[in-house]
């Protein structure tokens, strides 16, 4: 019982990261992810905000799904939402006045951000508060995930470097030059990665490599399905020679072999 | 009790706690972040106002309760005007010598708001602009495309450059022109109370003009 209760926590947090990542998966949250990834400061802070919206509202909503009404659950969610976007949004001013900059409208837009909402509906109002707080977390660190590999790709095409501390401005404020070297000629940046055109040629790339991935796993496992059940086939074959083979022995062994031997073979050959 | 009734004070009453709650949460936070942002302003607002006449001039705010006589005039006409875009102006003052004028104007659309600096010379002609935030959602094509050009036109240009608002975040830059103009009328003193009726007019007809000069050009 306990293990089961261990691996379904085990569950909700894993998923959100990668099988069921809500960017690249899910396709969810795609207008900020593409908004906000033009820096990995600016993508990191957005992330960090939207983990602590997604965690609150579904630890509120997980806690008050018995107390909410079936009619009226949607305002319900908004409103809990809403309320942490805003004091998300404010503590984010006083705070962290560069973060709020960059970001603008795009903070206050989290109130209709998808996943969030997505999140109350579909996890949070079904289940405990000990999962909706793990799905939260493995949600939260997936699309934190997904638009700071976004915005590294974007930075560095697009500026030639990696720049920090100049949102955070508590860090000490430092570029790492990747295409770009200040002093010399070489300057191999393409600045159309910081426009927005940029962000879906990024986004593209990004998800066909994960659709790339995920259709080899697909086949690979569809190609092992199919050798173990043509040698369940050939064992069942095997063993049917063999009774035969009981009554008129030499024949029937070669036919029992060759019956074992042959579609394994061609399902090889079909995988090559 | 029917259960209708039962219904009806069940979910109301969840609505209120919720929203009750969700209002405290919210007040809680306000009061908690409100100074702390108060004074970012201020620091911000003062980095800005050093940056326009340098950090030697004083700026001295248009209030009808100043000391300074002149001050106290301009103070007084400003808050005779209800203004859409401007909310404060300073003189700039070296000694006793007047530098120019800086009005700070605000401005929101559905992508944003801005706040700026505009200065304005004692002859009311335009200066450079000045960021204290900007939230727009097109901020980096608004910045690159309209503020930065029109910083770095010269003097006689900044007319053009402030009217040639195609730049990619063209709704951002309008606004910014709106406020800068109504900035301009309060510091040269060309605008009156019962004259803001006619600065909305001739704006609205600006931007209508404009929008038939893209859309002409477009075709």
């Amino acid at each position: 019982m306990a293990e089961k209760v261990q691996s379904k926590h085990r569950e909700s947090f894993v998923s959100g990261i990668i099988r069921q990542n809500p960017l690249f998966i899910s396709m969810l949250g795609t207008c900020p992810a593409l908004a906000v990834t033009t820096s990995i400061e600016s993508a990191f802070g957005m992330g960090l905000l939207f983990t602590f919206v997604l965690l609150c509202s579904n630890v509120i909503i997980s806690l008050l799904k018995k107390l909410i009404p079936e009619v009226v659950h949607t305002p319900c969610y908004i409103v809990v939402i809403a309320a942490f976007v805003t004091i998300t949004k404010m503590f984010t001013e006083a705070f962290l006045p560069e973060l709020y900059s960059t970001l603008g409208v795009f903070l206050s837009l989290l109130v209709v951000n998808c996943i969030v909402l997505g999140r109350a509906e579909a996890f949070a109002n079904k289940n405990t508060v000990a999962d909706s707080f793990l799905d939260a977390i493995g949600n939260g660190i997936g699309y934190t995930l997904a638009i700071c590999i976004i915005a590294f790709f974007r930075e560095a095409l697009g500026t030639g470097g990696i720049t920090i501390g100049k949102i955070f401005t508590f860090l000490p404020q430092f570029t790492l030059p990747l295409l770009k070297y200040p002093g010399t000629n070489i300057d191999m940046s393409m600045s159309v990665f910081t426009d927005s055109a940029g962000g879906f040629i990024v986004m593209g790339l990004a998800l066909a490599v994960i659709m790339a991935i995920e259709n080899k796993k697909n086949t690979k496992k569809k190609v092992d399905a199919k050798i173990k059940m043509q040698q369940e086939m050939a064992a069942k074959k095997a063993a049917a020679a063999k009774a035969a083979a009981a009554k008129s022995p030499a024949p029937a062994v070669a036919t029992a072999n060759a019956a074992i031997a042959t579609p394994v073979a061609e399902t090889k050959k079909e995988e090559k | 009790m029917n259960e209708f009734t039962k219904n009806l004070l069940k979910t109301s009453s969840v609505l209120m706690i919720i929203a009750g709650g969700a209002a405290l949460l919210v007040g809680a936070t306000n009061a908690l972040t409100a100074p702390v942002i108060e004074q970012n302003n201020i620091i911000k607002e003062k980095t800005m106002l050093s940056k326009v006449y340098g950090e030697t001039a004083d700026y001295l705010e248009w209030k009808s309760d100043s000391t300074d006589e002149k001050i106290k005039a301009d103070g007084v006409y400003l808050e005779s005007l209800s203004l859409k875009y401007v909310t404060k102006v300073w003189t700039a003052r070296n000694g006793s010598e007047d530098l120019g004028y800086v009005a700070r104007f605000y401005g929101k659309n559905g992508y944003g708001d801005v706040d700026m600096l505009v200065q304005v010379s004692l002859e009311g002609s335009l200066g450079n602009l000045f960021i204290i935030s900007d939230t727009m959602s097109y901020k980096a094509k608004l910045e690159s495309g309209y503020i930065d050009p029109y910083n770095a036109s010269e003097k006689d240009g900044k007319e053009a450059a402030l009217n040639d608002v195609k730049c990619g975040a063209t709704f951002a830059a309008k606004l910014v022109r709106n406020g800068v103009q109504e900035a301009l009328k309060v510091c040269t003193k060309t605008l009156s109370s019962t004259a803001l009726v006619s600065l909305d007019v001739s704006l609205s007809n600006h931007e209508e003009q404009t929008m038939t000069y893209t859309f002409a050009e477009g075709r």
